[in-house]
């Protein structure tokens, strides 16, 4: 196989605007300036995507581009150009604040495009490195915060232990199969030539392990909550939306595409660990008094729901998946430009401090309040019908108990969000001063809101094209 | 006679080593460690079976793993710089700050 280096344009546009921003970062002291640019890149990445739309294979079939994979670009473009806008209201709050926090968000998503499209062990390990030590130097990039360094160890040894693990897992299947092409792993274990030995076995339940670090479920779920709350909060909103999809679309790859034809061994045990991850995350999230930290784990009880669709192994799974990640990806956005704009007003991210918003601010309460519900999954909202799709495609697999964990810790979820809410619409304000927002502020926020009514009214258009798509992974 | 279990044995041995450094030590200086044991034991294992696979995948993935490793541990120990600076501490059970 050749090169085809014409199919990995975005990456290289992407990787030439962060060498622009290294060499501008010394020129510009407005480094608004520089966030502008940045937004302008991606953009330009993004039309690439959509317009160089070629599928095949590149650098001696390392790299797959296929509609998988043009979807999860666009989606991390799409997060990358709201973290960015976050990135302005960030910027008075940091000492000698420096346009490198901007590069290493580019980096992070050239990372996360590179794993979605990756179809070999080899460029997933590199690319999903690529993603996590850029992660780890943003989470710890407020370097006089002893909050976000210390969040920033806490992510690194974690990270570098399910690493480990995957790289472990990763070695046992090369040794079963003797291969790393996900595709030739793939017709090794359909042609039963090796059969199912031992080493494949041991490989996948390793590889799981190692990839739950990615998208924070049990039993690597531990640093969720203590760097969600430590890190910049622009960080967080990227580790939430960005993160977590990039590790369900590798997720998707390794099992659906790789070891697809091995599904009785591994659909329990994700069902197991869907459960647990559910349960834990609803729960714990109860008592929270931080926002992040809140919405931490919330986001540990999402990883459960979009297990669900990796347990049920159809392609009624995979695309609910995708679905559930769009819809996620607009309420982390929403909550999180509104989490990142009051506390650049009032300083603070306690939940408490949230009182009375409406009256300060209510196009803030109301962002809050669709991005929330959409959460808990309300009708007619984006996460109810995406909830609806995951249980589905679970109860379709005979997995009836999953889908009655699902729908119980449901009904927890929508207590603790309406805490939020009701602090937010029912109590009285502290500070009565009105919160004023720019107008592009405004189109942002009005843009996300739009986006999650208009998943939940019409999904038809876009759950169509998602089975479309998920069939090119089995 | 030494054959791929032999040393599939050594790394495994190896690998339980460094996870145990990993969620028993106290100094993050030794967890560091722990974590370079876990990928060179990963390492020996990818040889392994590379050499008695005859295939070369497994040693260029080796390459990749050490540079990676290398890059890991290097963000690693400048974050700990950045903590003991402001801390004064380099026991993981001092660091908790951040609370429920």
């Amino acid at each position: 196989m050749e090169l085809n280096i014409n199919i990995i344009i975005p990456e290289i546009i992407l990787i030439a605007l962060a060498v622009c921003l290294i060499v501008l970062d010394f020129f510009i002291t407005d480094k608004k300036k520089l966030n502008t640019i940045g937004i302008c890149g991606l953009v330009i990445a993004g039309m690439s995507v959509l317009l160089g739309v070629k599928n095949g294979f590149a650098l001696s079939g390392m790299i797959i581009q296929d509609n998988v994979a043009v979807f999860f670009k666009l989606l991390f473009i799409l997060v990358g150009i709201y973290i960015f806008y976050m990135g302005r209201f960030f910027e008075d709050r940091i000492k000698g604040w420096k346009g490198e926090f901007y590069i290493l968000i580019v980096f992070a998503i050239i990372g996360m495009e590179f794993l979605s499209s990756s179809y070999d062990f080899i460029s997933f390990y590199v690319s999903l490195e690529l993603l996590t030590i850029t992660l780890y130097i943003l989470t710890a990039y407020t370097k006089d915060n002893p909050h976000s360094v210390e969040a920033g160890l806490k992510y690194l040894i974690t990270g570098a232990l399910a690493s480990g693990f995957l790289l472990y897992g990763i070695s046992f299947i090369y040794g079963g199969t003797g291969s790393t092409g996900f595709g030739e792993i793939a017709g090794i274990l359909r042609g039963g030539g090796h059969g199912l030995n031992g080493f494949v076995t041991i490989g996948l339940v390793l590889i799981i392990l190692g990839l739950t670090f990615k998208i924070s479920s049990i039993p690597f779920h531990v640093w969720t909550p203590d760097v969600y709350q430590g890190a910049p909060t622009p960080v967080t909103a990227l580790l939430a939306a960005g993160s977590k999809a990039a590790g369900f679309v590798v997720l998707m790859r390794v099992l659906f595409t790789a070891l697809g034809s091995v599904k009785e061994e591994w659909m329990l045990f994700i069902a197991v660990i869907s459960a647990v991850t559910l349960i834990f995350g609803n729960m714990s999230a109860m008592p929270q008094k931080n926002i992040k930290r809140l919405i931490a784990y919330a986001g540990i009880g999402s990883a459960g729901y979009l297990l669900m669709g990796i347990a049920s192994a159809s392609v009624l799974g995979a695309s609910s998946i995708m679905f559930y990640l769009l819809t996620y990806l607009f309420s982390i956005a929403g909550s999180f430009l509104v989490i990142v704009i009051f506390s650049h007003v009032s300083g603070s991210d306690e939940i408490d401090s949230y009182a009375g918003l409406s009256r300060r601010s209510p196009l803030l309460a109301a962002t809050m309040f669709i991005g929330l519900l959409s959460l808990a999954g309300v009708p007619p909202l984006g996460g109810f019908i995406a909830k609806f799709y995951l249980f589905a495609a679970v109860v379709k697999e005979g997995l009836i108990w999953l889908a009655v964990i699902g729908i119980l810790m449901a009904i927890v979820s929508m207590y603790y969000f309406l805490l939020v809410i009701k602090r937010i619409y029912l109590m009285e304000p502290v500070v009565e001063e009105k919160i004023t927002l720019e107008p592009t502020t405004k189109l942002m926020l009005y843009g996300v809101n739009i986006a999650i009514i208009a998943l939940g009214v019409y999904p038809g258009p876009f759950t169509d094209w998602f089975v479309q798509i998920a069939r090119q992974l089995f | 006679m030494i054959t791929v279990n032999h040393y599939l044995l050594l790394s495994f041995i190896i690998f339980s080593i460094g996870v145990t450094g990993v969620l028993l030590r106290r100094n993050i200086l030794i967890v560091l460690m722990s974590l370079e044991l876990i990928f060179n034991s990963v390492n020996i294992s990818l040889v392994a079976f590379s050499y008695y696979l005859h295939s070369m995948t497994g040693m260029v993935l080796v390459v990749f793993t050490i540079t990676i490793a290398a890059a890991e541990v290097g963000v690693g120990l400048a974050i700990l710089v950045a903590v003991y600076r402001l801390r004064r501490t380099v026991y993981v059970d001092e660091l908790n700050t951040l609370k429920h």
